[in-house]
């Protein structure tokens, strides 16, 4: 056959080139594979990560507050706890308590046992998520966000003796259902929404240290109901002048009134009295500069606390006007300190968690342990004296503590909030909340009297 | 145990296809989670063709390779499947062609004198092609309706037919004709002592190269069809040197074609970025090497075993359901079923070389069976090699498989051909 060789030939060309184009396909699909998907540009990475049906975050009472549908798109159901509970955006990243249980809720810690795998490669269904119960309350919280109204600042709940965190207020904060839509607004704006001011926020103390120093007083065996020298004098300190920050009835003070007014000058004079270095010694003990953190949470404040320093211990820093910051979470551990017996608790807000398709929930077995600040007697001496602050600002609940304060800081003044009262289970709940940017210490102590009466009927 | 005929061994082939076809096309529905009725009158009229085909083959041309058919109607339903996946409102279309090409199979293998007028008539099929070639630069349109697109199509009545695949046909045909003719005598040139100072080729031999070389540079610049060129010349080559058993041709044609290839690529923006983006996709990945890196990560998200039909993202490659449809397959079928494809082009095109090697004595009828084969290899394995980035990009797509009705008509009628040379004398 005259062309038999040359088309046998041909026909050798043709196989080799299918054999190469096999061999190329073999390494694509194979070697070259890794490096090539895990490329920026690969859409299936992408849609991957946007099918993730995330686990649900439910409050202590089931709630449902956060929820994603089959087509993984995440409502946030109540609006009360847009500022608790941080954001989640495929574009963005994660967020606050999103980001703090991120592994959870996408389901990355979960067994992957054979079914599992095989129903992610195999059967190609949506990976998901575990769901959360927290220990916030939905009805503190909404009392809470009503109660502070428009003012800009932080609400914190915490029950003093577990340290459950109930409610987890930062005003202002936004609408993480349209976080996409409003991204740039929101980075941009001048008064920071994403920013936690009860986790985070680091402010200036000023009358709230009037706590500690009492307890210093009280452990030097000073009476609180001792009668005060001159207590509406005017202090000056670090370039400041502090008054009262309510006019008192009179002008004779014992030092419990003096502490339900917040008048500076008795607590002046008690710092010389009791001298700088107990009072540094209370202030250590109540852990005041040290920073409070939600287990998992990170602690990124811009700007670090400062610790008490023995040399440099003033009487600025005894007032709360020195170099000491706190945040609202710090001051609702520090009263829950006192309603505990003095001891303070660690503050956390997970309770439980549910896999994917299970119907029972699996408690935290975290175990949180107190730390002893004061004594029973010391922290049963302040409580009087809180409760006797708390008739002086006018409520009408039995077992209720409160105190308010000022602060100041350069040209800007808060106006603090700290107090306890019981809820309806026999629950002891602490309060602590600050007001940005007022002076106005009746404002504060409102506010938190509609925080304890919701404590109270709720 | 029932005796293995040719017959039921293309039988049991297309059953086995039908299998294929009728699970996957299940498949695609159960991962849609819906089904269309013409989604299931696309597979139907695929089954009928099956079995008309079948049926009309063995009433009139009852000896006949058993592969063939089988072969390519595996092919094809495998290709509606994949048309349904990627853009489903091809799909009807692609039945309707897929009809109209087993019709022209029956006809070309067995209208009796066709093979007789191809051999013949060569010099009126050649001008009838010209004409047509020039019908297209004329007349000629392309379906998206974009400016600037190549104008390769010509319609009416919303259907569009490309000329340039029938063009394929009626080349391999001529060229099957005229060097069956002259093969004689241009392996006497080749093989003569006397013509060893002189000029080694004679007029005979080079001015037809020349031709065609001609003939594909024109159409390369009117028609921008960089694929059917290539596939022309390349076809061309091997056919002159079957031939003429002339190794020095290949030579001279592989020094015409990087000439031609040099020049494109200097004077057509078009050459230069398909071989820019097969040089280095990377560069440019998101811009104009898009398709090929998007092919490529296909065939990684593959793997070995696929992601299963309708579950990959092989639709974010543009125009997958015609140039890269081999990529849309590796994504979900695997490097399995992108192996499989592979040996049935092998198979299919072994068959076609088996076909031209049992023509005893007849030329024309051996060089068109190599021709078609041919022509079969070359476009399989441009589009492959350019989807796998081992060539660049030419255009041409996939037999049987790529969403094309003038492809898989001509395609059709070629195998048919074969159809026919296979049966042995008339």
């Amino acid at each position: 056959m005259q062309f038999q060789q040359a088309t046998r030939r041909v026909f050798a060309a043709v196989l080799l080139g299918l054999a190469l184009v096999a061999l190329s396909a073999a390494y694509w699909a194979v070697i070259g594979a890794q490096t090539l998907l895990l490329r920026e540009d690969n859409a299936r990475l992408f849609l991957a990560q946007a099918s993730i049906v995330r686990g649900g975050i439910y409050d202590r009472a089931f709630t449902p507050l956060v929820i994603s549908d089959e087509a993984a798109t995440r409502r946030y159901l109540a609006p009360a706890m847009y500022s608790a509970l941080g954001y989640y955006s495929l574009r963005y990243g994660v967020g606050g308590v999103e980001a703090v249980y991120d592994q959870t809720l996408r389901g990355d810690n979960l067994p992957r046992d054979l079914s599992a795998y095989f129903a992610t490669e195999g059967l190609h269904r949506p990976q998901r998520g575990s769901d959360l119960q927290l220990t916030l309350d939905e009805r503190l919280q909404t009392a809470a966000v009503n109660a502070l109204g428009s003012y800009r600042g932080a609400v914190v709940l915490l029950d003093a003796e577990s340290g459950a965190v109930l409610a987890l207020v930062s005003a202002p904060s936004f609408d993480p259902n349209t976080l996409d839509t409003n991204w740039e607004t929101l980075t941009a704006a001048p008064e920071e929404p994403f920013f936690n001011r009860a986790l985070q926020g680091r402010y200036q103390p000023g009358s709230v240290l009037q706590t500690p120093l009492l307890a210093a007083a009280l452990l030097a065996g000073i009476s609180p109901d001792q009668p005060t020298e001159n207590p509406t004098v005017p202090v000056s300190v670090n370039g400041l002048t502090l008054r009262c920050a309510l006019p008192p009835d009179g002008e004779t003070l014992t030092l419990a009134q003096a502490y339900a007014n917040a008048c500076p000058a008795p607590f002046a004079s008690l710092f010389d009295q009791v001298g700088a270095i107990s009072v540094e010694q209370m202030f250590s003990a109540f852990r005041i500069g040290t920073p409070i953190i939600l287990p998992g949470f990170e602690d990124d404040a811009d700007v670090p606390l400062a610790t008490p320093d023995f040399a440099v211990f003033s009487i600025g820093d005894a007032l709360g006007q020195g170099d000491l910051t706190v945040s609202p979470l710090a001051v609702a551990v520090m009263t829950a300190a006192v309603v505990n017996d003095g001891n303070a608790p660690q503050p956390y807000l997970l309770l439980a968690t549910r896999s994917p398709g299970s119907a029972v929930w699996q408690a935290s077995n975290s175990v949180y342990a107190t730390v002893p600040i004061i004594t029973q007697a010391t922290s049963e001496a302040l409580r009087t004296v809180m409760q006797a602050s708390a008739l002086r600002l006018g409520s009408n609940g039995a077992g209720q503590g409160a105190h308010i304060a000022t602060a100041y800081a350069g040209e800007r003044a808060h106006a603090w909030f700290t107090g306890f009262a019981p809820d309806r289970n026999g629950r002891t709940i602490a309060v602590a909340l600050v007001l940005e940017d007022t002076e106005d210490a009746a404002a504060a102590a409102q506010v938190g009297a509609a925080v304890l009466a919701a404590i109270r009927v709720g | 145990m029932t005796h293995l005929t040719p017959a039921r061994v293309e039988q049991l082939l297309l059953m086995l296809s039908a299998l294929f076809i009728g699970v996957n096309g299940v498949a695609l529905a159960l991962a849609r989670g819906e089904t269309s009725p013409t989604y299931a009158l696309v597979l139907l009229v695929w089954g009928l063709c099956a079995l008309v085909g079948y049926a009309v083959l063995q009433r009139y041309l009852p000896i006949h390779n058993p592969l063939l058919f089988p072969l390519v109607m595996l092919l094809s339903g495998w290709g509606l499947v994949m048309i349904d996946r990627l853009a489903p409102a091809f799909a009807d279309r692609q039945a309707i062609w897929l009809c109209a090409g087993v019709a022209g199979m029956l006809l070309a293998a067995l209208l009796p004198q066709l093979l007789r007028w191809l051999e013949v008539y060569r010099y009126l099929n050649f001008v009838g092609g010209l004409a047509l070639l020039v019908g297209t630069i004329t007349f000629g349109t392309n379906p998206s309706g974009q400016a600037g697109a190549p104008q390769l199509w010509l319609g009416f009545a919303g259907l569009y037919f490309q000329p340039s695949e029938a063009l394929k046909l009626i080349l391999v045909a001529f060229l099957a004709s005229y060097l069956a003719e002259q093969a004689p005598m241009l392996r006497s040139d080749a093989l003569n002592p006397e013509r060893a100072h002189g000029w080694r080729f004679s007029p005979r031999l080079v001015g037809p190269m020349l031709l065609m070389w001609t003939l594909a540079v024109i159409v390369l610049v009117w028609q921008r069809d960089l694929g059917a060129a290539v596939l022309f010349f390349v076809v061309f080559i091997t056919l002159v040197y079957i031939s003429s058993d002339n190794g020095w041709l290949l030579l001279v044609g592989a020094a015409l074609t990087v000439l031609a290839s040099g020049l494109a690529y200097r004077l057509f923006a078009v050459v230069r970025l398909r071989v820019d983006i097969w040089i280095d996709p990377w560069a440019d990945a998101d811009g104009r090497a898009y398709q090929v890196v998007q092919s490529l990560m296909a065939f990684a998200a593959g793997g070995v075993f696929g992601e299963g039909v309708g579950q990959g993202l092989p639709t974010v490659i543009p125009v997958v359901h015609s140039d890269f449809v081999l990529a849309a397959l590796a994504e979900e079928w695997g490097l399995l079923g992108v192996t499989v494809v592979i040996m049935c082009f092998a198979v299919l095109i072994a068959q076609g070389f088996k076909v031209a090697m049992m023509q005893s004595n007849r030329p024309f009828y051996t060089l068109l069976a190599v021709g078609i084969s041919t022509l079969l290899a070359t476009q399989t394995l441009l589009i492959m090699g350019g989807v796998l980035k081992l060539v660049p990009l030419t255009g041409v797509t996939l037999p049987f498989m790529s969403y094309g009705g003038s492809s898989l008509l001509v395609m059709f009628v070629m195998i048919g051909l074969l159809l026919r040379l296979s049966a042995g004398k008339p």
